[in-house]
């Protein structure tokens, strides 16, 4: 314990006095955050608080007509401008999507419903078509902001319809029908979400949310490139073969020094933490919620920083210079990151990334932290990232250790 | 204390032996020089005897009296290279290495102090090492040698670089600690330094041993006034570096 404690005191000195070098490595993952945050605020904010400008142009001014502009309005997110004039969608640049209601909408959907209802009591009864309600997008609005446009649309008007059938119904029988409403008939919520804990997740995600843990990540694992450095800088000055001569395990000193790099790694990501939860509101941007999620993310915290450490330890035992180390160092924590959804999310990536992206360590501790911060999961449940992290962070010292080309 | 038997050392790649049959024997309590131009295979033999590198044949055996401990907690090496964190201060370096060394918690502050003391660093002993000049770097470089008491001393160029103060200082401790037992190997191209400190020295070359004896009896042998002269006779006039 005392060449442990003693490691780890040396490694800290050393670390804490180089200045230069460890207000880059506080810093850069701060503004990372900061940045990217603010950079994917609007991306994030795509099925949550945007304002979707729609222009509805309503030629027919009948009572359906109307009611499927109502019905817009209460849309969250929408604002709907009612046109009084046609105009070619080009000359609305300032609306990602134009609602068309045809002139005799109203008129047409009463006639159109009668036709069917006549149908089910008579098979030779022609049914009518009933009137098409057509909207167009602006050509530069993303993939999915037409879809949820679409989709709020086809819910608005299929209700509408809905309604001028049970009334077209009503009119016709309306012994058999009574006093009913297409509410009482068809309620409005039929589509329920799973549970409470996913539905809160959907809320939390946004740009803090993903960004803070996601840079907390990526600032942990650079912390590799400072220890490889440190350790062929001790290499190359000959204090690694003073050491080597010591007639004892070199365990100690190598967990010493990764516990003094895991104690930087854990302040970094706190400072980065702290930023999400009191910097970001300041910048206009959502706070990040950590809940009661503490233990979950110090656990992933440590053991990222336990990962980090350990292939730092690799790095700065396989390389012979401190550029080879930090080259290398740089493009394989660069890619590990990306394949770790650190940048995009790993949902988002092909099926064939996705599997590779298992393989990367950063993605171990991003599905922790998802699962702690999104899914209100607990500690235990992230045993497993937990567990893989730590194995590397051995495998990865032991690897070294084996390689005794430094202690 | 040490016997070097037909060591033989060849680096990967290398088109000859860094030390080719190499065999010597180092009394206790004598201070042997390692005497050669560069490249003569100085470096490796102490790395060998260091157990930093394997030979590929030979052996190296050590009588130490101890057969509990490795023979490693025995030898303390001031290597080449100032092997020190510069950003430490001297105590801060000294406290480490002991730690390492499991030297007794009591007995550190007692050696270091008195270490310091003797190497005159005592009134920079909280100044970062990289503050030092040369000459306080090598002395302090010899006394993370010495902190654990290591029976033998291996000192690999340990005045290199440093001034004549520092020089002497260097010189009147090893005396010193010669005189209280401490045996010491010591390469250097230094060899009015090695005429004045050892009492037995062997010349190498293209890694064997050229020749090896008192220095009185080399001088009489090669017929010289000097070690300078007995160096050049078996060694050649052409620069090695």
């Amino acid at each position: 314990m005392r060449r442990f404690l003693s490691a780890y005191r040396k490694d800290w000195l050393i670390l804490t006095r180089d200045r230069a070098g460890l207000a880059l490595l506080f810093i850069m993952p701060l503004a990372l955050t900061v940045i990217m945050a603010l950079i994917q605020d609007a991306p994030f904010k795509t099925f949550q608080n945007s304002s979707i400008d729609v222009a509805v142009f309503a030629p027919d001014s009948g009572k359906y007509a109307l009611e499927v502009i109502d019905a817009l309005q209460q849309v969250e997110g929408f604002q709907i401008h009612t046109l009084t004039a046609d105009a070619p969608p080009s000359s609305y640049e300032a609306f990602q999507a134009i609602v068309r209601i045809p002139e005799s909408y109203s008129d047409s959907l009463t006639i159109s419903n009668t036709s069917r209802i006549m149908r089910l009591a008579d098979p030779d009864e022609h049914i009518v078509e009933g009137p098409k309600i057509a909207v167009e997008f602006d050509p530069a609005i993303t993939p999915g902001f037409r879809e949820l446009i679409r989709a709020h649309c086809h819910r608005v008007v299929s209700r509408v319809e809905l309604k001028g059938f049970v009334e077209a119904y009503s009119q016709l029988f309306p012994q058999m029908a009574g006093d009913v409403s297409v509410g009482d008939l068809f309620p409005e919520n039929t589509l329920e979400v799973a549970s409470e804990e996913n539905n809160e997740a959907d809320e939390k995600y946004n740009s803090v949310q993903h960004n803070v843990p996601a840079y907390a990540i990526f600032g942990i694992f650079f912390i590799a490139l400072a220890l490889s450095g440190n350790l062929i800088k001790e290499r190359e000055d000959g204090s690694s073969m003073r050491l080597r001569l010591i007639p004892a395990s070199p365990w100690p000193l190598v967990l010493g020094r990764i516990a003094a790099y895991q104690t930087i790694a854990f302040l970094q990501a706190l400072l980065v933490f702290l930023a999400g939860i009191f910097l970001m509101p300041l910048l206009g941007l959502p706070a990040l919620e950590v809940g009661s999620g503490i233990p979950g993310v110090v656990c992933i915290t440590l053991a990222s920083g336990f990962a980090a450490a350990g292939m730092g330890h690799l790095l700065g035992t396989v390389f012979k210079s401190q550029q080879q180390a930090a080259a290398t160092g740089a493009i394989s924590i660069i890619i590990l990151a990306a394949l770790g959804g650190i940048w995009v999310p790993t949902f988002a990536m092909p099926k064939v990334l996705q599997y590779v992206s298992m393989i990367s360590p950063l993605n171990w501790s991003m599905t922790a932290f998802q699962d702690i911060l999104l899914r209100n999961q607990s500690v235990i449940h992230i045993w497993p990232q937990l567990l893989l992290l730590c194995a590397f962070a051995t495998a990865c010292a032991f690897g070294s250790v084996m390689m005794r080309k430094s202690v | 204390m040490i016997h070097i038997d037909q060591l033989h050392i060849k680096y990967p790649g290398a088109s000859r032996a860094a030390v080719d049959g190499l065999s010597l024997h180092i009394q206790q309590g004598e201070i042997f020089g390692l005497l050669g131009p560069n490249g003569a295979g100085k470096t490796s033999t102490i790395k060998a005897v260091c157990q930093l590198h394997k030979a590929q044949s030979g052996s190296i055996r050590f009588n130490f009296g101890d057969h509990a401990q490795s023979p490693l907690q025995h030898i303390g090496l001031a290597p080449q290279e100032i092997a020190l964190y510069p950003t430490l201060t001297a105590r801060e370096n000294l406290q480490f290495l002991g730690d390492q060394y499991l030297v007794p918690a009591a007995q550190m502050k007692e050696r270091m102090d008195s270490y310091l003391e003797k190497f005159e660093l005592a009134d920079r002993a909280d100044d970062k090492v990289k503050t030092y000049s040369g000459g306080m770097k090598r002395r302090l470089n010899l006394i993370a040698a010495l902190l654990h008491n290591p029976s033998l001393l291996i000192l690999d160029e340990p005045t290199t670089g440093v001034d004549v103060q520092s020089r002497a200082i260097i010189h009147q401790y090893l005396r010193e600690a010669n005189g209280d037992g401490l045996t010491i190997l010591y390469t250097s191209h230094i060899l009015d330094e090695a005429e004045r400190l050892c009492h037995r020295v062997a010349i190498v070359d293209h890694g064997t041993i050229l020749d090896m004896a008192p220095i009185n009896e080399l001088r009489s042998k090669y017929q010289s006034a000097d070690l300078e002269e007995v160096f050049i006779a078996l060694t050649g006039r052409k620069s090695r570096d």
